[in-house]
């Protein structure tokens, strides 16, 4: 009795810093991201490093990849330098909520989910969700109802695939979630799971050296992505917005799309969408 | 080993050292430099809290047992996270880069086990060796820092390299940040490219290799002194816990 | 929303529960002998003791567990990788013990990490055997007792109880290395607390919960290894 009395003033301050630090960060109090942005002339970009052709790492150590060119192109036009900062599937969302990145530009796939802890800018890409599975092993996205898959720790892809399977009536799908991509290509290779899941061109990328591997026909989502912004900011979402429909505009989109993904690229994926381009 | 894997293995060997031309210092060098950073770091708050949970008043010695026990408590891949999104985040107001995290969680990490064996290393200081102080006229302040602190140091300079060894090894889990060391390029050195899973055994046997010369390194360095010392590992494990 | 993820964190709790059991029962296993190799006078037997400690201590507990599960069934011709590693009846054993749909992973890191912790606990193990008083050798040697009476009756209970804080140190240690298998897949405590965050986007809240089970298991901990110091202590007499 006499420890715990002892003990307790010290258990009363740690449980206030635990308090003060579950209290929701204020979104939108004090400045707009832009005005931060700006004073210190940098902005933090989120960019993952393992989703080719989209955001990926060259053998020299560079980040290479469309949300690459694109992330530096909205530096570029906001006058400032751009600090990329690598994130992943599970660490993206929390990054842009406790202000440790300004912008993700990471092949987000927006959904109402995420809608509701992030905000997004309009619609940049559009794909959609399939499996990658060894050749001659499975013929249609059914097949693989019940069967063992990998999939990102994190991505849209999980839910999507839940819900493709309950609504045909599939059985519960066994699920493992990695964070490594390659690790995922390297387990479906070797016969450890009978499946994976992902965005279409970063499979086909992602396969691109291994011919016994295909994409199932058809799709288990659509997915739209936006770049991921800080929630109730509508200063630096409006500025993000603006600069994303100028590039639209004046055909550096398009420039950046075709040299990633244009008939001459390694993996060739036709534009999926327009823009919305407000007057 | 194939020819083309020993290219390989030869193009990212700087890269593996000193990091990415684009990106230096990093992989073994910023590993070292990190590590060593929060060693020294970490000793400097171990030397307020060890002799602080040894000999304080009670709410002291509380303070200093907590500390210790937190963030000896949590996984080094845990506590990473905790001060890049909590200690780092937005409420709190501190802005730490990915880097500034990766050195502040080794630091904490390290103090704490660097603070336990200062605390053991104080238990075992002589009565004799003090009281002489003692008796030559020192006073309080200068006996406790030039007798019953150095003679604790001393005494546990081999388990102060074992420490260094671990956090030199457990700072393997930067990768999770990406901070641009030696795991962090290791993994960016194989890519995306599914061709290259070949590499992935005879890299990590690399890696793995670099990590253990320099840990056998330090151990060596350590054996000097601990021949030295021939009493201080068996101190540590006679005292710690 | 930390209701909503009970579920999981507690099978991540109870999954880390069981790496920590399975990784320290393996060490203590390998470790013991492996101390006394290097206690030995054989000199080959000494070399052996000596190159697995070397290796197994100085290669980052990461490494060693990236290697098991992701580089080394590279290193098998590509038709044997799925029979070997993936889909034999051992790792469908176990597979259907612990409900884990890549079982080989979770064996890599097991491997890993009680790899990494028994060439610690060598060590140590060691370190305590040199601590016996030389009295109690010759004691035993002039009662006539049998190697594996000296091994079972002295060295052992004797080499742990002088090395046992530094022992259960390491153990701890090598709980919270138990993470280190999220790397792998392994649906473990903190490979729950990111799943939790990816679903709930709450990460602050998570990393706290995180701590917390860690703290409270590494004060579990701290008291079972207490107590069984004490049966150490106890059976010696």
């Amino acid at each position: 009795m006499k420890l715990r009395h002892r003990w307790f003033p010290l258990f009363n301050v740690v449980a206030l810093a635990v308090l003060a630090a579950c209290q929701p960060a204020a979104p939108g109090a004090g400045q707009s991201t832009y005005d931060k942005v700006m004073a210190a002339g940098v902005v933090r970009a989120g960019i993952r490093f393992d989703n080719p052709p989209l955001s990926y790492i060259d053998e020299s150590g560079n980040w290479v990849g469309f949300d690459v060119d694109l992330a530096n192109e909205i530096a570029r036009r906001l006058g400032v330098r751009i600090e990329q900062v690598k994130v992943d599937e599970t660490t993206r969302i929390s990054f842009l909520q406790e202000g440790k990145i300004d912008l993700a530009v990471t092949s987000m796939n927006h959904t109402r989910k995420r809608d509701d802890a992030v905000d997004f800018s309009v619609t940049y890409f559009w794909d959609n969700q399939t499996f990658l599975v060894r050749q001659g092993e499975y013929d249609s996205l059914q097949d693989l109802f019940g069967k063992k898959v990998a999939l990102n720790a994190g991505s849209s892809a999980i839910d999507a695939w839940k819900k493709y399977s309950a609504e045909r009536g599939g059985p519960a799908p066994e699920i493992v979630e990695f964070t490594d991509k390659v690790a995922a290509v390297q387990a479906l290779r070797d016969g450890a799971v009978e499946g994976y899941a992902e965005d279409g061109v970063t499979l086909l990328a992602l396969a691109a050296g291994d011919p016994n591997l295909v994409l199932l026909p058809g799709s288990i989502n659509r997915v739209q992505y936006g770049i991921g912004l800080p929630v109730n900011d509508s200063k630096w979402r409006d500025t993000i917005n603006y600069t994303l429909q100028e590039l639209w505009q004046d055909g550096t989109y398009r420039r950046i799309y075709d040299r990633w993904l244009g008939p001459d690229a390694a993996v060739t994926l036709p534009l999926g969408g327009e823009m919305e381009v407000w007057p | 080993m194939t020819r083309a894997t020993l290219d390989f293995l030869w193009s990212v060997l700087p890269s593996l050292l000193i990091g990415f031309p684009g990106g230096r210092p990093g992989g073994l060098a910023l590993t070292l430099i990190l590590s060593l950073a929060a060693i020294g770091l970490g000793f400097v708050i171990a030397l307020g809290v060890g002799p602080g949970r040894a000999a304080g008043p009670w709410p002291v010695r509380a303070a200093c047992a907590l500390y210790v026990e937190f963030f000896r408590g949590l996984p080094l891949l845990l506590l990473l996270f905790v001060v890049h999104v909590i200690l780092g985040g937005r409420r709190l107001g501190l802005d730490l880069s990915p880097r500034a995290s990766a050195l502040i969680a080794l630091t904490l990490y390290a103090s704490a086990y660097q603070a336990e064996i200062l605390r053991a290393g104080l238990a075992v200081v002589p009565d004799q060796l003090v009281e002489s102080a003692r008796l030559v006229g020192g006073r309080a302040w200068q006996i406790y820092l030039h007798v019953r602190l150095s003679y604790a140091v001393q005494v546990m300079l081999p388990a102060f390299a074992g420490q260094a060894i671990t956090l030199f090894k457990d700072s393997a889990v930067l990768v999770a940040l990406g901070v641009g060391e030696l795991m962090t390029v290791t993994r960016s050195a194989l890519g995306s490219d599914v061709r290259n899973a070949a590499y992935w055994l005879p890299t990590y046997l690399l890696v793995g290799g670099l990590y253990a010369l320099v840990a056998f390194a330090i151990s060596r360095l350590a054996g000097r002194l601990e021949r030295r010392q021939r009493s201080g590992d068996l101190l540590y494990s006679l005292t710690n816990y | 929303m930390i209701t909503e993820a009970l579920p999981l964190l507690a099978r991540g709790l109870a999954m880390t529960l069981a790496l920590t059991l399975v990784t320290s029962a393996l060490a203590l296993a390998w470790g013991l002998p492996i101390g006394l190799l290097r206690l030995s006078r054989v000199r080959w037997q000494n070399w052996i003791g000596t190159a697995y400690v070397e290796t197994f201590r100085n290669v980052p507990a990461l490494v060693l567990v990236i290697i098991g599960g992701f580089a080394l069934p590279n290193a098998f011709p590509h038709a044997a990788r799925r029979a070997l590693f993936f889909d034999n009846s051992s790792v469908a054993w176990i597979g259907q013990i612990t409900g884990l749909p890549v079982p080989y992973y979770a064996i890599a890191a097991v491997l890993g990490l009680s790899l990494n912790t028994s060439a610690y606990l060598a060590e140590l193990f060691r370190a305590g055997v040199g601590a016996i008083a030389r009295e109690h050798f010759e004691a035993a040697r002039s009662l006539g007792a049998t190697p594996g009476a000296v091994f079972w009756g002295l060295l052992l209970p004797q080499g742990l109880a002088a090395a046992y804080p530094a022992i259960a140190t390491r153990l701890i240690h090598n709980m919270k290395n138990t993470a280190l298998a999220s790397f792998l897949t392994v649906p473990e405590f903190f490979k729950a607390i990111q799943t939790a965050i990816g679903e709930s986007f709450r990460a602050v809240e998570f990393l706290i919960v995180a701590a917390g089970g860690y703290l409270l298991l590494a004060a579990l901990m701290s008291s079972a290894l207490s107590v069984a110091e004490g049966w150490l202590k106890g059976g010696r007499r």
